[in-house]
């Protein structure tokens, strides 16, 4: 129903407060019946908010959002979707490798989505947080096949 | 990871003083929009998004304030959320007189944004977001008094249809007014006490007679007939409408009709159209709510009056 809702209704976003109220509304949801899911964003949310110069705030339309610098690298939203921004030549070539997918609404832009559904999704979700973060942080090294462990106030 | 064991020692009564402090701010807050907004409205109560999304996020926030002290997960505070949560709908059937129904509507509601509340505490509550704290509780004060000092006024109109195998003349003798349906109701708000129609009675067919809509609690909604053309339309206003806890209470309906088509096999499209004014808020929640409701309304009585028609069809003319 989620993805539905998401994929097919998105102008419901623009109504005030709808998304956070939906937002809130998945993440309970998660909780109740995919504990799973919920346990996988909040070990995302503590390992990228310890890294260095990393904040967190409360999305727009609901979810955890990362910030670095005062600009965001990415947020995930309560029914399990990472949405990261990368530059176009990027976001292609992590599609080509499948390790992301289209955005699921702005399909004309370096966004790109990773659907969390179980624990095992964990480490993709933290590889395009982390390349984010290298970018960012203004690292020009090649970043592995392997997520960089960054945690802990860690630098790459 | 886990971080359940770390309290620090003004954490004994945080849950309590998190419960407390959110509901007397609900209380007040609720008071407050609802005293400000009744003053400016003419059409009747309302209760609009400040009491239904601001109040709640509100309180989510003011109990996040003190629940932080205790260093769990967010997933920790859903049961302290769904517990405020219930205190607040009780709060809300002890001042307002709300229904069990309306009750049970309201609640995704306030649960939904107590839990953005949460969040956006979660998120406020550093050392270092002073400015943040400062700039929310503002822009939450200026949203909570621009709503309430806002014209409410969400208007909708919804029209069903239903073929009934009766001529018009024969439909045309049950629009008006019916005997009483004495059917169970098989739309589960009605089977959970939500009240429904169940006869109508009129002081004659012609425009300025009075015609009486009775729900199966007693509620009687006035109406006045506004239009008559016989075998073809009927539209009637409602001119006083019942007091009620239940969601009826809550939407202003003010007019409906009945428009009788004849189809080319003898038969008849009733179309029964109902236009009402919302008077709770936000309408992107309850609007889905009322048009749902209101459907179920016009099912029920047009296929009384299909039951009705289609029987004196078979005893008159078999």
């Amino acid at each position: 129903m989620f993805r539905f809702i998401i994929h097919n209704l998105s102008p419901l976003k623009h109504v005030p407060f709808f998304a956070l109220w939906f937002d809130a509304a998945a993440m309970i949801w998660n909780m109740l019946f995919s504990p799973e899911i919920t346990h996988t964003i909040e070990e995302i949310e503590h390992e990228v908010s310890a890294w260095r110069g990393v904040s967190t705030s409360l999305h727009k339309f609901g979810g955890v959002q990362f910030n670095y610098g005062g600009k965001e690298l990415g947020h995930i939203h309560g029914h399990g979707i990472v949405d990261v921004l990368f530059s176009r030549r990027i976001k292609t070539s992590l599609i080509r490798e499948e390790r992301a997918e289209d955005h699921h609404s702005f399909k004309r832009s370096g966004w790109v989505s990773y659907y969390i559904r179980s624990a095992a999704d964990r480490d993709g979700a933290l590889y395009l947080l982390s390349l984010a973060y290298q970018k960012s942080a203004g690292c020009t090294t090649r970043v592995p096949d392997t997520p960089v462990p960054l945690s802990a106030g860690g630098h790459a | 990871m886990e971080k359940n064991v770390v309290q620090d020692p003004g954490s004994r009564y945080a849950i309590v003083k998190g419960i407390v402090y959110s509901n007397i701010f609900a209380v007040v807050a609720f008071a407050l929009a609802y005293l400000l907004m009744n003053l400016n409205e003419a059409g009747g109560i309302v209760i609009s998004w400040a009491e239904f999304i601001l109040v709640p996020i509100g309180m989510g926030v003011i109990a996040m304030r003190f629940w932080r002290r205790k260093q769990q997960r967010l997933s920790a505070r859903l049961p302290l959320v769904v517990l405020n949560t219930v205190i607040a709908i009780m709060l809300s059937a002890f001042f307002m007189g709300e229904g069990v129904i309306c009750l049970v509507i309201v609640s995704p509601l306030l649960l939904g944004f107590m839990f953005v509340g949460v969040l956006i505490g979660h998120y406020i509550f550093h050392d270092d977001k002073k400015m943040l704290r400062v700039s929310t509780i503002f822009l939450y004060a200026i949203l909570f008094f621009v709503d309430v000092f806002s014209f409410h006024g969400h208007a909708n109109m919804v029209s069903d249809e239903m073929i009934i195998h009766a001529p018009p003349s024969v439909v045309w003798k049950y629009v008006a007014a019916h005997p009483v349906n004495t059917r169970e109701p098989d739309y589960w708000l009605f089977s959970m006490g939500l009240p429904c129609p169940v006869q109508s009675t009129v002081s004659g067919h012609a425009v300025g007679d009075e015609r009486k809509c009775i729900f199966s609690n007693g509620a009687t909604f006035d109406e006045v007939i506004v239009q008559s053309v016989q075998d073809s339309v009927f539209t009637f206003d409602i001119v006083k409408q019942p007091e009620d806890p239940e969601i009826i209470g809550h939407i202003n309906i003010e007019r409906g009709q009945f428009i009788l088509t004849r189809r080319a096999d003898g038969s008849t499209l009733l179309t029964g159209n109902s236009w009402y004014t919302l008077k709770v808020y936000p309408a992107w929640y309850y609007d889905l709510w009322a048009v749902d409701i209101t459907r179920q309304v016009h099912i029920r009585v047009m296929d009384h009056i299909k039951q009705l028609a289609e029987h004196d069809v078979q005893v008159h003319h078999p």
